[in-house]
């Protein structure tokens, strides 16, 4: 004879494991069966914790104190989401993270940065110190207030593998703001940094932040970096981002979103380093008025930092559809000429270039977009891939000028 | 001198089944004896396994014998990721339709043998009988005794508020 109660607790969890956390309110019932039940569910139940104001008074102390009374579901919390808050700040975050134990992920969202407030619990004796190490940490729709120090503050709480902005609204004009850049003190430890991803938002990547990030990041402890734009000005902060705290970059990638960016790039404007301007031409700027997005993808060996040893590249058909002129081309062509340690000689990118142009374009072209390495496609006879070549050369002038110093492609 | 292909499993109340080693293999208990044992026409005693659930675990394991290179494949990570793509076919719920104590044994037969296909099934069948249910009509189910007391279970539900599962 056998019942469901004869279970070891593996086998119960392995049944859990089909419940899913969201809008499945199972784990909840199976919760209420049984003492053991409760202690199978618990891990699952409360891998992440989420208050709101159906929990009651979701203040920070409020939160505190449940996770004081219910150390049994504190352990299991891994991801610890803030969600609707009007304010958060580093005493917030030390008293809430030192007292979770397994947490890994922090979300915050539709919050303020600021100043600490009056009232928060501290934590206890006994309970964990920074820096918190977590796997992610992500902001969204979220605002800055007052000076970086209160961010600072923040970041300077944890070790953070992958830290994702989507959207963060800060006071960069602020002269408050800048000032307490330059005191700051060499704290934040990010590997893995993700700026701006929101379509549809009018300000995607805060150029404040990017400031903040370059004066407070420990020296040569980012590892990648993931960057969307759709403005010359958040492209050069980030580029002097790389330059000061990237020693160890080994993958880069941009994303250029929107007209306004492609509009700009063809169209000198005051914020554009002067060698990253080149002529606007007529047909390629009526097609880059179609365009949606472009990326770039950079690899960096970590032995030779500043050789990119592969980069790719994806952009739309539309990107690519009227940019064949010969007038673009070697107008675009000269602009990459530069640095002349390419691995192809110019010549034989001419030549590639030249025998791609006369060949017919696949299929498969118009519905696809190309993320394979440039070099492979030149090889095969793809035409001109020389377009996806210069937008990395675009940035990687803007960066020449941003960096002082000159880099091979 | 026997077939060096087939083997005899006993069970707990001594029956004695003759199988193909092939079929055996899909429990890595038993494959890991039979290569410690090497070449033997020696019977392999199964002390927790009565014939009754030793016989369905035969019988599921003669019916998944071409999937036990699954088995040897590439393993999914983590019980999540197995468990989700985990398939319960219609032949395996028709197995799984027996009365209530001989499903659990079997279940708990196949994590002592280590057969993980017959796990993932049988706690697939069983998640999906609860799927849905109030913790009343679970308990009603699986005649689980409830020992929060009222007080307490009204104290769990609160708690439970802060569970991200909305």
């Amino acid at each position: 004879m056998a019942t469901i109660q004869d279970l070891p607790l593996e086998l119960i969890q392995l049944i859990l494991v089909n419940f899913r956390r969201k809008r499945d309110y199972t784990l909840r019932a199976c919760s209420l069966l049984s003492k053991s039940w409760r202690a199978a569910t618990l891990p699952r139940l409360f891998a992440t914790l989420r208050p709101t104001r159906k929990c009651g008074e979701s203040s920070p102390a409020h939160i505190a104190t449940f996770l004081d009374s219910h150390l049994d579901i504190s352990a299991c919390v891994k991801h610890l989401w803030l969600r609707d808050w009007y304010r958060v700040d580093a005493d917030i975050l030390r008293s809430l993270l030192s007292r979770l134990p397994a947490v890994e992920r922090l979300s915050l969202e539709l919050t303020i940065f600021g100043p600490p407030l009056p009232g928060h619990r501290p934590p206890a004796d006994g309970h964990l110190a920074p820096p918190y190490r977590l796997r992610v940490m992500i902001v969204n729709f979220s605002e800055l207030h007052g000076d970086a120090s209160h961010l600072i503050d923040i970041l300077a709480l944890c070790e953070v593998e992958t830290f994702k902005v989507m959207f963060l609204r800060d006071a960069m004009d602020n002269p408050r703001f800048l000032a307490k850049l330059a005191s700051s003190p060499l704290c934040v430890r990010i590997q893995d940094l993700i700026l701006g991803a929101q379509k549809r938002v009018a300000e995607r990547c805060p150029t404040g932040l990017l400031r903040l990030l370059r004066a407070s990041m420990v020296l040569g402890y980012l590892r990648s970096m993931e960057f969307t734009c759709d403005s010359w000005d958040t492209l050069s902060p980030a580029g002097a981002l790389l330059r000061d705290v990237g020693q160890n970059i080994t993958t880069f990638k941009l994303k250029l979103l929107g007209r306004a960016m492609f509009e700009k790039m063809l169209r000198p404007t005051a914020g554009v380093p002067s060698s990253c301007q080149h002529a606007p031409d007529s047909r390629c700027s009526s097609s880059m008025r179609h365009t949606g997005t472009c990326s770039l993808r950079c690899t960096i060996s970590p032995s030779s930092p500043h050789t990119p040893t592969s980069c790719s590249a994806s952009l739309p058909l539309s990107a690519l559809s009227g940019c064949g002129s010969p007038g673009t081309s070697s107008q675009l062509y000269r602009m990459r000429r530069a640095p002349q340690t390419s691995r192809r000689s110019n010549a034989q990118f001419q030549k590639t270039r030249g025998a791609a142009s006369r060949s017919s374009r696949p299929s498969c072209w118009n519905s696809t977009w190309y993320t394979q390495p440039s070099a492979l496609l030149l090889r095969r006879g793809l035409c001109r891939v020389y377009t996806i070549w210069d937008y990395f050369a675009l940035f990687l002038r803007c960066h020449e000028q941003l960096c002082g110093r000159s880099m091979s492609i | 001198m026997g077939d060096s292909n087939r083997l005899t499993l006993v069970a707990s109340d001594g029956g004695k089944f003759v199988v193909d080693k092939e079929v055996v293999q899909m429990s890595v208990l038993l494959k890991n004896m039979i290569e410690d044992l090497g070449e033997t026409d020696e019977s392999i005693p199964i002390p927790n396994v009565t014939s009754p659930v030793l016989t369905k675990v035969i019988e599921f394991c003669e019916n998944h014998r071409t999937d036990a290179a699954r088995t040897d494949g590439p393993n999914v990570d983590g019980d999540d990721a197995r468990m989700r793509t985990a398939v319960v076919s219609d032949w395996d719920r028709q197995f799984f339709d027996v009365d209530q104590d001989l499903m659990f044994e079997i279940i708990v037969a196949a994590n002592y043998l280590d057969i993980k296909s017959l796990v993932d099934v049988g706690c697939k069948v069983v998640a999906d009988m609860i799927k849905g249910k109030s913790p009343q009509e679970i308990r009603d189910l699986f005649d689980i005794v409830n020992d929060f007391s009222p007080e307490e279970e009204a104290a769990l539900r609160k708690e439970n508020e802060w569970a991200n599962d909305r």
